[in-house]
């Protein structure tokens, strides 16, 4: 229409004919501005059809391709058409005008909904409401049917009516995976709002959300709330005010209340909250403030719920029930006869219809267009008068339409296993498809008008839609495939989505338990419980604590089940605490999981439990208990800082004689740790990797090994992949110095097999300890290995090392009278080990040059340099590898200190 | 002495607090390793710092990392060139 407005200044009419299909395209044709790509096939010879139909400045188009185009144009139906190369008749119809649809994916989907039929009293109802609290008579009106009754399309009927008339819409859905998550459909409506998306930081979101909040004027403590709310730290800008818990809690709904009301307040407002039967408890509690205040104000607050929800809102004044029930024979047929278009049903399958949907408009929709998408081309042509099998139920409609669908149903079945509504992101990342055959899928998903797409790349969500729809595809799944599917989808969101992880801990919990995960369900829980006790809503917390602790029945026992036991606990504490339950039971498992951590060495979380357990007893006025516990948690707390000292003086020891500082104070330093560890009943790494350190600069080589074997294999058991290798390092360099030269290759094996299995580099020791351990005993040239050993340790800038490796290969070269090969080693170790500084690096290399010198007729310099060492360094605090090697070159060169 | 530069990417940023407690980790590793830190450069989406230090080799600053258990994608000596 726009070609038509632009050429009409030039005096030329033209006419417009559209058609959608496939269509086969092939090579360039003519030459020059009229080169073209040709189309053949049914498609472009119906557009020819359509052109030809076209009266001037006109647009006339296919069936297919109104339905495309959706409400975004008014039409004028021209009717069945007989047209030349058609055998039957085609459909015409011609664009009259664009539509005034705000945007397109809103055209598209009001295009998709289907006709409201048998409401008219219903949506009178609601338009005299809206009429009244415009004129400051605010109302509520409660919306209760079954599901597929139509309450979600009579509202959005209802919102059309409204169309661009001043108003402000507040729409809230509920979810069924969110109600125990305190406020979702409020925080999840503001983050829509906002546009919070994911990378945002805590700065940009506080922006985008006082961006929101912005037309109400809010106070700053008013921010701070809500900005807690949305688990933004906030803290240092907004404080939230010092008050007890319950009054945060009365104070966040207070904030998002006047927030709503002063939207309000500058115009009328229609708050439409949907779902209500899934709401959280901390939403209804919401609800319960602001249905208090609409009288008041020029609002209409419209609640949709199942009827086995029991509002606690009938009788007031201004709240009005509504039931929608089933429609009448007659609506349904009429229903049945509009989802046809206008194509024929006959009486018998329009019966069939009505008497299986009974009355349910969602079943009637779905069966009709099961029955009409089984009847070929969209092209024309009537419905089948009979003969079409009828589905028996809206599964069995389902099924008939996906099992239609060729790449589509997988992607229809995934989407219904993450939700009801999905992401694009989410959806790639578990379909595991290319980019085109994914869109090629999701393309002819959405042509099935099973789902709906919203939002533009890469933001794009798909939303089922109706929940019974996206229900009926999820069972059409075998149990195997949706644990699977379900387990794919936690670890996404573990994995992908780290940051969302807490912030969608109720979607986690849902994935994690239905896949059958108890560990990551039970972590979901304490993620989920937690946020809700920071955001004052106790009951969610206590349910959330409770169902994780059915979870730990199927956990096998040891620390990970005492550490979620004991934090599931002490929320379930601080939630009874809060909201009034029975506590006696809880302080006895309070203790009995204190002392079990104790058990276990987690004296931390023992006294976590204590502590909680003393508030309990504080609470339940039994004040003797809860300074008996409260000593008992001080004991614990005391072990458990014991423990954290306990471990930092072990590595710090253990540093301290690695880089050779601080000898003697190292020393004390490892025998106070052992002596602590004794007393803790503790064993680990550090302490045994610092005591083997201690034995080897003793020269008790044997002790040595064995310590560090036994750090190894503590290394191991708790998967600390790095400490794992450095003692293996270690151990092969102790048995370098031991001459047990086997094992040295087998530890090299087991660095190699590591550095397989993990992402980072590791310093290239292997490949020179196997070179050093041949040395002296293999009768091949090891120079080449050696040289490209000592160049990987040079490159990979790790000088400890390459001293370590000059020196042994230098003292061997020497040996076997290489002295200008020795000397170059030995002089490249000591300047590496210098820059380190490592002394007992240093004092070999050293002492080596000596005995080079002193062995090529150069005694005085040998001498000298012998001098020079002792001068430097106090022999008493050397290493046994530092003094045996001085000894050695001290009785080579006949050297007596002067 | 060499300068050592540790390259670290981050798939969402890490908040000012999680950066203070790594450095706190660090310190407390690095000062016996004879390690200094420079400076270090964030991208403007905090997604990747690039860290300087001297110290007597990569390895050291390697192994303080792990041992402070602070992420890195690689850690290599470099030179400078002004």
């Amino acid at each position: 229409m726009a070609i038509i407005e632009a050429i009409r200044p030039q005096q030329l009419t033209v006419r417009i004919g559209i058609a959608t299909g496939l269509v086969v395209t092939g090579d360039l044709v003519g030459v020059g501005a009229a080169q073209t790509m040709t189309a053949v096939g049914e498609t472009p010879n119906l557009a020819a059809r359509m052109q030809a139909l076209a009266a001037p400045d006109t647009v006339v188009v296919s069936d297919a391709a109104r339905t495309r185009a959706g409400a975004m144009f008014e039409w004028e139906d021209l009717g069945l058409v007989a047209l030349k190369g058609f055998d039957e008749p085609v459909r015409a119809w011609r664009a009259q005008r664009e539509t005034s649809a705000a945007s397109r994916s809103e055209a598209v989907r009001a295009s998709a909904l289907a006709p409201l039929v048998g409401r008219d009293e219903e949506l009178d109802l609601l338009l005299r409401r809206w009429q009244r609290a415009k004129a400051g008579e605010g109302g509520v009106v409660l919306l209760a049917g079954e599901a597929g009754i139509g309450k979600s399309r009579l509202l959005a009927a209802f919102e059309e009516r409204l169309g661009n008339l001043p108003h402000v819409s507040l729409r809230y859905f509920c979810s069924p995976y969110h109600q125990d998550s305190p406020l979702h459909p409020i925080i999840a409506k503001l983050e829509h709002e906002a546009g919070f998306v994911r990378g945002d930081t805590p700065e940009v979101r506080l922006e985008k959300l006082k961006t929101v909040l912005a037309p109400t004027a809010p106070a700053q403590d008013d921010i701070a709330f809500l900005a807690r709310l949305m688990s933004i730290p906030a803290d240092e800008q907004y404080p939230i005010p010092a008050t007890s818990p319950q009054r945060q809690k009365a104070q966040t709904l207070a904030a998002l209340s006047r927030h709503l009301t002063n939207l309000a307040r500058q115009a009328p407002g229609l708050i439409l909250f949907e779902d209500a039967h899934w709401s959280d408890p901390t939403s209804l509690e919401l609800l319960d403030t602001l249905i208090e205040q609409v009288p008041d104000l020029p609002v209409l607050l419209v609640m949709s719920f199942r009827p086995d929800f029991v509002p606690a809102w009938t009788g007031r004044p201004r709240v009005s029930l509504m039931v929608l029930n089933r429609l009448d024979r007659r609506d349904a047929a009429s229903l049945a006869m509009q989802v046809g278009m206008d194509r024929t049903l006959s009486p018998e399958l329009q019966e069939q219809i009505v008497t299986r949907a009974e009355g349910v408009p969602l079943f009637i929709e779905e069966m009709t267009k099961a029955i009409l998408e089984n009847t070929g081309p969209d092209e024309g042509g009537p419905a089948p008068n009979a003969g079409g099998e009828i589905p028996a139920s809206l599964h069995d409609s389902l099924m008939a339409r996906l099992d239609r669908l060729q790449g589509g149903r997988e992607l229809a079945q995934i989407g219904a296993v993450i939700g009801r509504e999905f992401s694009h992101e989410m959806l790639s990342t578990v379909a595991e498809r290319s980019a085109a055959a994914l869109e090629t899928s999701l393309a002819e998903l959405v042509r099935s008008e099973l789902v709906f797409r919203t939002g533009t790349p890469p933001d794009v969500r798909y939303t089922f839609k109706h929940v019974l729809v996206q229900q009926a595809t999820y069972e059409t799944l075998l149990h195997s495939r949706r644990q699977d599917l379900h387990g794919r989808i936690a670890k996404a969101i573990v994995e992908r989505f780290p940051d969302e992880a807490d912030d969608r801990s109720h979607l986690l919990l849902h994935h994690a338990t239905l896949a059958g995960d108890h560990a990551l369900a039970a972590h979901a829980c304490v993620a989920a419980g937690e946020r809700s006790l920071q955001i004052f809503a106790p009951e969610e917390a206590y349910r959330l604590a409770e169902r994780g602790l059915t979870h730990l029945d199927s956990l096998p026992d040891g620390e990970q089940k005492v550490l979620f036991h004991v934090k599931l606990l002490v929320i379930k504490a601080h939630a009874a605490y809060r909201h009034g339950h029975e506590v006696t039971a809880l302080i006895d498992r309070l203790q009995q999981a204190a002392d079990t951590a104790a058990t276990f060495g987690l004296h931390n979380e023992a006294s976590s439990a204590f502590i909680a357990s003393g508030w309990l007893q504080q609470w339940s006025n039994d004040l003797k208990g809860a300074s008996g516990t409260a000593l008992r948690a001080e004991e614990a707390s005391r072990k458990g800082d014991q423990i954290t000292h306990c471990y930092q003086v072990a590595q710090t020891g253990r540093c301290l004689l690695e880089v050779e500082q601080q000898v003697s104070r190292a020393f004390a330093l490892v025998d106070e740790a052992e002596a602590m560890a004794r007393t803790l009943g503790l064993d680990f790494v550090e302490l045994e990797w610092g005591r083997a350190h201690a034995a080897r600069w003793q020269g008790d080589l044997d002790q040595a090994h064995a310590l560090m074997n036994r750090a190894m294999t503590l290394a191991r058991v708790h998967e600390e992949w790095w400490r794992e290798v450095e003692c293996l390092i270690w151990l092969a360099m102790i048995d370098l110095e031991r001459r047990d030269l086997s094992s040295v290759e087998r530890y090299c094996d087991e660095i190699d097999k590591i550095a397989g299995r993990i992402n980072h580099d590791l310093p290239p020791v292997s490949a020179a300890f196997r070179v050093l351990a041949q040395l002296g005993t293999c009768a091949g040239d090891l120079m080449p290995a050696l040289d490209q050993a000592v160049t990987a340790l040079r490159d990979f800038d790790d000088k400890a090392h390459l001293a370590y490796v000059l020196n042994f290969a230098a003292d061997n070269a020497l040996t076997e009278g290489k002295y200008s090969q020795a000397g170059t080693a030995a002089n490249e170790a000591l300047t590496a080990a210098a820059a380190m500084p490592r002394a007992t690096e240093i004092i070999v290399a050293g002492s080596i040059l000596a005995r080079m010198e002193c062995a090529s007729g150069d005694p005085a310099a040998a001498d000298a340099r012998m001098q020079a060492l002792l001068s430097e360094y106090d022999v008493a605090t050397l290493s046994a590898r530092a003094r045996g090697n001085l000894e050695m070159a001290a009785h080579d060169i006949g050297f007596v200190p002067k | 002495m060499s300068l050592v530069i540790v390259e670290r990417s981050f798939e969402q940023p890490p908040a000012d607090a999680d950066l203070d407690a790594a450095a706190k980790r660090e310190n407390q590793c690095k000062g016996i390793r004879a390690i200094t830190w420079k400076r270090s450069v964030m991208s403007k989406d905090r997604r990747r710092i690039i860290c300087e230090y001297e110290a007597p080799d990569a390895e050291t600053v390697r192994r303080v990392q792990l041992e402070a258990r602070i992420p890195f994608d690689r850690i290599w000596a470099a030179e400078l060139h002004e």
